[in-house]
């Protein structure tokens, strides 16, 4: 009797585990080359006055924290979040950087015109990550959000991506494919990897 | 005969103080550029180590790499940049400076607005420092419209939204007038923690380099030590 209670508590305990692997496996790993950069995620997009953006979840494995911490004080290892498209320079200067959050360690951040001519606005998040701090966590849910104001073009696709940088050498993680509707409203429709954004399939 | 000597002695004179007016211009001028350079090297920060990379529309990004694990070397460049921005006060060659500002606590919304107003800072972005209820630390970055400001509901809206308490404004970064009521006033204040004009010996750096001459914008990063102050 008492080893049938036993076998039944074992069970239900393996049940739980393997449910809390299920929910802890919607997360995405990102396809990453660099040891340092984050390995997994999940991003956030939000519509409303602004557009708000970025991993709202964001995971480093211990061996990740042991290479980023690991990495010379000159690598500046940095979060991007590139209101755009970088590999060709399209979708320019329909989001214009406003607001950014980040909770992990960093040395400051800075707004990037790294898109369109340079006298327009900014429309890149830079987050200096602190490699050096203490307070890296291994598993533990960081985040690095962005909040842009709309451009006024409308009826387009474009996208936005997220990039983990060092030594100023970019390693690409993901983007979000989105569309403006004719009353500024932008609505994604994917996201790479396919679902870093809950419920988005792979962008084309 | 008396009056047309009189005259005489009077355009000689006005002919010999215009002359020396012209001498003095000429050395004042002269002195400035050569201030100006002393400005930007007679400062001993170590040396200056940063990074540039291009970007597709031909601005540059520019990231300044300060190794100031030790509390030493930290404040080594605290006063080196002390130094350079008194420097650049004596020379006067420069209008406006490129400063990164990073205060010793977290200051009000209403604290910054005095400053700024009363140095003149022309604010590029701002970082608010915020914690969550366990003490978590998180930063929120506001950038600046052109009137040096950001809207403060909206911060108070991201706090709400991310369920965190903002402290107040740890860095900023912008320019200040070369003149003892900008740069001068905003260095001596006991709530400047660093007032970090690095940027603009990176920047006479770069004109000078012909590689990077006719860039049309550098945006030039500098770090903060804001992180690790003590405000959580």
């Amino acid at each position: 009797m008492k080893t049938s209670k036993l076998l039944m508590a074992i069970s239900l305990g393996t049940l739980v585990l393997i449910l809390t692997q299920v929910a802890y496996a919607d997360i995405v790993w990102w396809n990453k080359d660099y040891p340092a950069a984050p390995d997994r995620g999940e991003f956030l997009w939000n519509d409303g006055s602004q557009v708000v953006w970025g991993p709202s979840i964001l995971q480093w494995e211990q061996s990740s924290i042991n290479a980023l911490k690991g990495l010379p004080w000159w690598a500046l290892p940095t979060i991007e979040l590139e209101g755009y498209n970088p590999a060709d320079g399209s979708s320019c200067d329909r989001l214009y950087a406003s607001w950014c959050y980040a909770d992990f360690p960093n040395r400051g951040w800075d707004g990037i015109n790294g898109c369109g001519p340079w006298y327009s606005r900014e429309e890149q998040f830079d987050i200096h990550m602190d490699e050096s701090s203490n307070n890296w966590w291994a598993g533990y849910s960081y985040q690095a959000l962005g909040w842009w104001d709309k451009g006024s073009l409308i009826n387009v696709l474009g996208e936005v991506n997220f990039t983990y940088e060092q030594y100023l050498s970019d390693d690409w993680l993901g983007k979000v494919g989105y569309y403006v509707f004719s009353d500024l409203t932008f609505f994604p429709y994917c996201s790479t990897p396919a679902y870093s954004l809950p419920s988005k399939d792979a962008c084309p | 005969m008396n009056s047309k000597k009189l005259w005489t002695v009077i355009g000689l004179i006005v002919v010999i103080l215009a002359a020396a007016q012209a001498v003095y211009a000429r050395f004042t001028a002269d002195d400035q550029a050569l201030d100006s350079s002393t400005c930007l090297n007679q400062t001993d920060s170590g040396g200056i180590d940063y990074t540039v990379k291009e970007l597709p529309n031909g601005s540059l990004k520019v990231s300044v790499h300060v190794n100031w694990t030790d509390p030493e070397t930290l404040n080594r460049y605290i006063q080196a940049n002390r130094e350079r921005a008194l420097a650049c006060l004596r020379a006067g060659g420069m209008d406006w400076i490129p400063v990164t500002v990073t205060f010793v606590r977290p200051l009000s919304w209403r604290e910054v607005t005095v400053l700024r107003q009363a140095t003149g800072l022309v604010v590029e972005n701002y970082t608010f420092v915020a914690t969550y209820e366990n003490g978590r630390k998180a930063m929120i970055g506001g950038v600046a419209d052109e009137n040096s400001l950001v809207d403060i509901d909206k911060l108070a809206e991201i706090a709400k939204q991310q369920g965190v308490m903002v402290k107040g404004v740890m860095v900023l970064k912008g320019k200040v007038k070369n003149t003892s009521t900008g740069l001068g006033t905003l260095i001596d204040d006991e709530r400047v923690y660093l007032a970090d004009v690095v940027a603009v010996e990176v920047m006479e750096d770069l004109k000078g380099n012909p590689l990077y001459r006719d860039a049309k914008y550098i945006d030039v990063f500098v770090p903060s030590p804001y992180w690790d102050m003590g405000w959580d």
